[in-house]
């Protein structure tokens, strides 16, 4: 309890000084942020790309224990919803955050223009939301019939989610590195992993701090999906860079070289080597069937994938097609972004230790 | 024998009006197909009869070979449409207008390219269907326009539009003094932070010009036209002109016609209505 409140006290901290960096961003415009022509969209959009994927992990429980009747993942089943429900509502803060005139975000419903991938996302994330909320809702009640109704209807919102999230990037002829078919493959694998990897953060977090009672067998048991998905996700990878790399079309090789070799080789290595291979190795190994070894392996793999995000939006900024002499800056985010970042994670921790102080979150499926 | 072909008549008007139903049936199947279609970027039914119906298809042309690359379109421009003078950072910079350089060769055999961008006021323009307000659209004259009232900020547009002709305000526009401030443009709306801009053709100079056409109850001229922007104007090797490419006597659709045509990134489809001329 006392470690709750200190975490809780750390928490309102960076969320205070969170509001504080976005009073300031407000009066002063998104160029106190490190963003800049043409690097149009930095951290914020990574971040809100980043939390919807995450938010996948909700729905996959949700099909392994409802639909697959998978019964030892039922009593994490409300953990898992609440956990996307979290992840979605910090998505859609992320992404006000990008905005230049957040005042008139509404203006996407009142005149929505039906042709914009960021329409069709809003729109489709407001719906998933809403299904996560009622499956919440629906186990909580205990309408296990109409639960699997829900769970069921739920999948094809899923994968369009988190495919209309990567056609924002993925139809854009505009950016070399976009333009791929891959994408929302790629998409749907890295929202798995990252999903996984939180609900599993998630109960670790449980366990140690809101002293819940959970056996370390369920989160071994979680833990053997990463052994499907990281080889699957490793795979869309390389099919997507043997595509730009065997024709060796220029603008997208420039872009497929800084990310091997070029500024973001730090990130793009650490998303394979720590993100991807070092997980599978440990899921697989000895070590992959004790608790600790699988939080390990979650822990990197929540980070590849997000250093993955960071490699899809940004480096493609850096190779416009129509190169003039306009010098092109390194996009380094500036202390705002960090903080309102770091005030997004310490949000979502705060919000899930308050509903786990209201909702009964580690009962569901007991009778 | 006459009533047998008759008969025959009547049949053959039955087959017909049945293949009629059919082919009524098959039409309206089309027609819901069409409505689900339309959801799709505009791009891929733009050409159904609207074009014919536009007055004018406003168009620039670019000659590089007058250009000598002073600057002072871009210069004129920021002057004539209240574009912020916002100096702190390079990469910031708003020119609806911008001018560059490259050189190719080695020494001694070295040229200098120049390029001059406007925006390119695409006949499909990426930038207008990634808008997820509208606040991005495209006037019946084929102009690019943004809505400054209703623009979010979001910049999707600025990252859709292969030619980088968008700018972003990332501060509070700034002219630096208030005597500058006085001499802004009365008949440009100056922008706010957190939204877009771009190069719009000058359009309130064709709206006068086209006030101006309608009180001599006449349409809009070539000679009306073809200085109108104030880059063009100020153009000193009169590299640029401007016009209306569906008056096919008109200057732009002359030059365009050139063997020196050409246009940026015809590759992509978007059908720029910037047409530049090589420089041989």
């Amino acid at each position: 309890m006392k470690r709750l409140l200190a975490l809780s006290a750390l928490l309102t901290v960076v969320m205070a000084f969170a509001l504080y960096t976005w009073v300031y961003q407000l009066q002063n415009g998104l160029g106190v942020t490190g963003m800049n022509k043409p690097v149009f969209w930095g951290l914020y959009i990574v971040t809100f790309v980043f939390f919807i994927g995450v938010s996948a992990g909700g729905i996959a429980v949700a099909a392994l224990s409802h639909l697959a009747g998978i019964e030892k993942f039922k009593p994490i089943s409300r953990v898992a919803e609440v956990v996307a429900i979290i992840c979605l509502v910090l998505a859609m803060i992320g992404i006000v955050f990008d905005l230049g005139r957040p005042d008139r975000m509404l203006n996407i419903f009142i005149y929505p223009q039906r042709t914009s991938p960021l329409t069709w996302d809003v729109f489709v994330i407001n719906i998933y939301l809403v299904f996560c909320v009622a499956m919440l809702f629906l186990s909580i009640i205990g309408k296990e019939k109409l639960l699997k109704i829900f769970a069921f209807l739920s999948i094809p919102t899923f994968v369009l989610v988190h495919s209309v999230t990567a056609w924002i990037f993925g139809l854009m002829k505009s950016q070399p590195g976009w333009h791929t078919s891959i994408l929302a493959p790629l998409f749907i694998a890295s929202a798995l992993v990252s999903g996984l990897a939180i609900i599993i953060l998630a109960l670790f977090f449980s366990k140690k701090f809101l002293s819940a009672n959970l056996n370390d067998e369920i989160i071994i048991s979680l833990g053997k999906y990463f052994k499907i998905l990281l080889p699957i996700l490793f795979y869309f990878l390389f099919c997507e860079f043997i595509t730009v790399a065997f024709p060796g079309i220029p603008a997208h090789m420039v872009v497929l070289k800084e990310l091997i070799v070029g500024k973001f080789s730090g990130i793009f290595w650490f998303d394979i080597f720590l993100g991807i291979i070092a997980p599978f190795f440990i899921v697989i190994s000895k070590f992959g069937r004790t608790s600790r070894g699988i939080g390990l392996a979650s822990l990197l793999s929540f980070f590849g994938v997000f250093a993955e995000r960071v490699n899809i939006v940004v480096p493609s900024f850096y190779h416009p097609f129509l190169l003039s002499d306009r010098i092109i800056y390194a996009y380094k985010p500036t202390w705002v972004e960090y903080s309102l970042v770091a005030g997004l994670f310490a949000l979502g921790i705060m919000l899930f230790i308050i509903a786990s102080k209201i909702i009964p979150l580690f009962e569901g499926g007991k009778k | 024998m006459k009533e047998k072909n008759q008969i025959e008549e009547t049949v053959e008007a039955l087959e017909k009006k049945q293949l009629s139903r059919k082919k009524f049936l098959k039409l309206a199947g089309l027609g819901t197909a069409a409505l689900a279609i339309s959801a799709l970027p505009k791009k891929a039914r733009a050409d159904d009869g609207k074009k014919g119906l536009a007055k004018y298809r406003f168009a620039m042309v670019i000659d590089l070979r007058r250009c000598v690359g002073c600057h002072s379109c871009s210069i004129a421009c920021k002057v004539e449409n209240n574009v912020p003078l916002n100096l702190e950072r390079d990469d910031r910079k708003i020119f609806w207008n911008e001018v560059s350089f490259k050189e190719e060769g080695n020494y001694p055999y070295v040229r200098k390219k120049i390029t001059n961008r406007p925006c390119m006021h695409c006949e499909h323009p990426p930038c207008v269907n990634v808008c997820p307000t509208g606040a991005s659209f495209k006037n019946d004259d084929g102009v690019v326009l943004v809505d400054y009232d209703v623009c979010i900020g979001c910049r999707y547009c600025a990252v859709a539009c292969p030619y980088g002709a968008r700018y972003f305000n990332w501060s509070k526009p700034t002219w630096y003094s208030k005597t500058r401030e006085q001499a802004l443009n009365p008949d440009v709306q100056k922008r706010v932070k957190g939204i877009v801009e771009k190069c719009v053709f000058c359009i309130h100079r064709i709206e006068k010009a086209i006030q101006q056409a309608d009180r001599q109850r006449r349409g809009l001229e070539d000679k009306d036209l073809v200085n109108l922007p104030a880059c063009v104007q100020t153009c000193m090797g009169r590299a640029r002109f401007f016009g209306d490419l569906n008056d096919p006597d008109s200057t732009v659709s002359k030059l365009a016609r050139s063997g020196r045509a050409f246009r940026l990134l015809e590759e992509l489809g978007t059908e720029p209505n910037v047409i530049y001329l090589k420089e041989a």
